[in-house]
């Protein structure tokens, strides 16, 4: 694409520039049969001639003179093509950092992770099914899952599958119908455990810390990148959040942050993610210390 | 103006809503805990300075 632009820029111009000059040498010429401008040179050439250095020749006749239209033919040529290259070159950077990834989400089968063709991909990853303490935690995530990432079937077509940040819900049946209709009861009683733990794995091999309980979004980009040592592989750690706000808040950054700037990818660190946690945890304590202060206080 | 006591309960209660302007906890007891916390904070640092200051105050006075 890049290239075809650059192409397009340098043949438009290589074209424009020189018939540009051709015009203008055109337009120095004085016309035959032509009446003397009063102070310009009074001799007056017949049709198919032209007046130079106060005589007239044949049109096309004169070597310098040819050589001057060619001169300024290959100047224009020269011109439009470095006009061209530098005008496609800035066009194209330009077009190329429009380009942005778009945040797409997926439910999976471990063995189906990574999905084919796509730019960069990211796991939804839990270190356990739901238990009755983990399960309205878990459902909170799914929802903010499901309500922040477009399924695949709402992206259009112009948007090319390289182009596509996937976040996979690991799940054992992610055909099922409960599943296509986001139930999110089904989702986390479903997950696919080994694609949760498995992508944990592959995280903290490549240097980042997950030693939390999860839940934690794991993200690769280019997708070939996963368990490639050195490689940036970006975790947001959900360890301490647990308000439905938060898991939005943590699914908005993903989508801003992550998905549409890879560039600001790094080990896992954020001033938004530890402002969530340490959110959560006045949130949590703060409701405990307020029942404390009400059961001794007798009220 | 304040007193001592004072100054630092004032700094603990800007910091605290500063602390929660940043947080933005979505419960009440969540805010209440954060201002208590800037509080006793910015209280204990308070006195803890002043302390360290008197000590070496008396250190000056013994010389």
């Amino acid at each position: 694409m890049k290239r075809a632009l650059l192409l397009l820029c340098s043949v438009t111009l290589a074209v424009l520039g020189p018939a540009h000059a051709f015009q203008s040498a055109q337009a120095q010429q004085p016309r035959a049969g032509a009446q003397p401008v009063p102070g310009a040179s009074p001799l007056v050439c017949p049709t198919g001639q032209h007046v130079l250095e106060d005589r007239c020749v044949e049109d096309g006749e004169d070597p310098d003179h040819r050589s001057g239209n060619y001169g300024n033919l290959s100047t224009g040529v020269a011109a439009g093509v470095v006009a061209g290259a530098l005008l496609g070159r800035s066009f194209a950077a330009r077009t190329s950092d429009a380009r942005r990834l778009v945040p797409v989400r997926m439910y999976l089968p471990a063995p189906a992770i990574p999905p084919r063709g796509i730019g960069a991909y990211g796991v939804v990853a839990l270190r356990g099914l739901p238990t009755p303490a983990t399960r309205a935690r878990l459902w909170r995530l799914c929802q903010s899952f499901v309500k922040y990432l477009p399924r695949p079937e709402a992206i259009p077509n112009s948007v090319r599958r390289s182009d596509w940040m996937v976040t996979v819900w690991p799940l054992t049946q992610p055909e099922a119908a409960p599943a296509k209709k986001d139930d999110c009861d089904f989702v986390i009683d479903h997950y696919d455990l080994y694609g949760g733990i498995s992508a944990i794995q592959d995280a903290e091999l490549q240097g980042a810390d997950l030693s939390g309980p999860g839940p934690f979004l794991i993200g690769w980009s280019p997708a070939s990148s996963r368990g490639v040592k050195d490689k940036v592989v970006l975790t947001f750690d959900m360890s301490s959040l647990d308000s439905q706000e938060s898991f939005d808040r943590a699914f908005i950054w993903w989508q801003q942050r992550v998905v549409s700037d890879p560039k600001l990818w790094r080990h896992g660190w954020s001033v938004e993610a530890i402002r969530l946690s340490v959110r959560d945890f006045f949130d949590r304590y703060g409701e405990s210390a307020l029942n404390a202060i009400r059961f001794f206080g007798g009220k | 103006m304040f007193g001592n006591l004072g100054t630092s309960a004032l700094i603990g209660l800007l910091l605290g809503l500063a602390a929660i302007a940043f947080l933005q906890p979505t419960r009440t007891a969540g805010a209440t805990l954060v201002m208590v916390v800037c509080l006793v904070a910015a209280i204990s640092v308070g006195s803890l300075l002043r302390s360290r200051r008197t000590a070496r105050r008396h250190r000056g006075k013994r010389r």
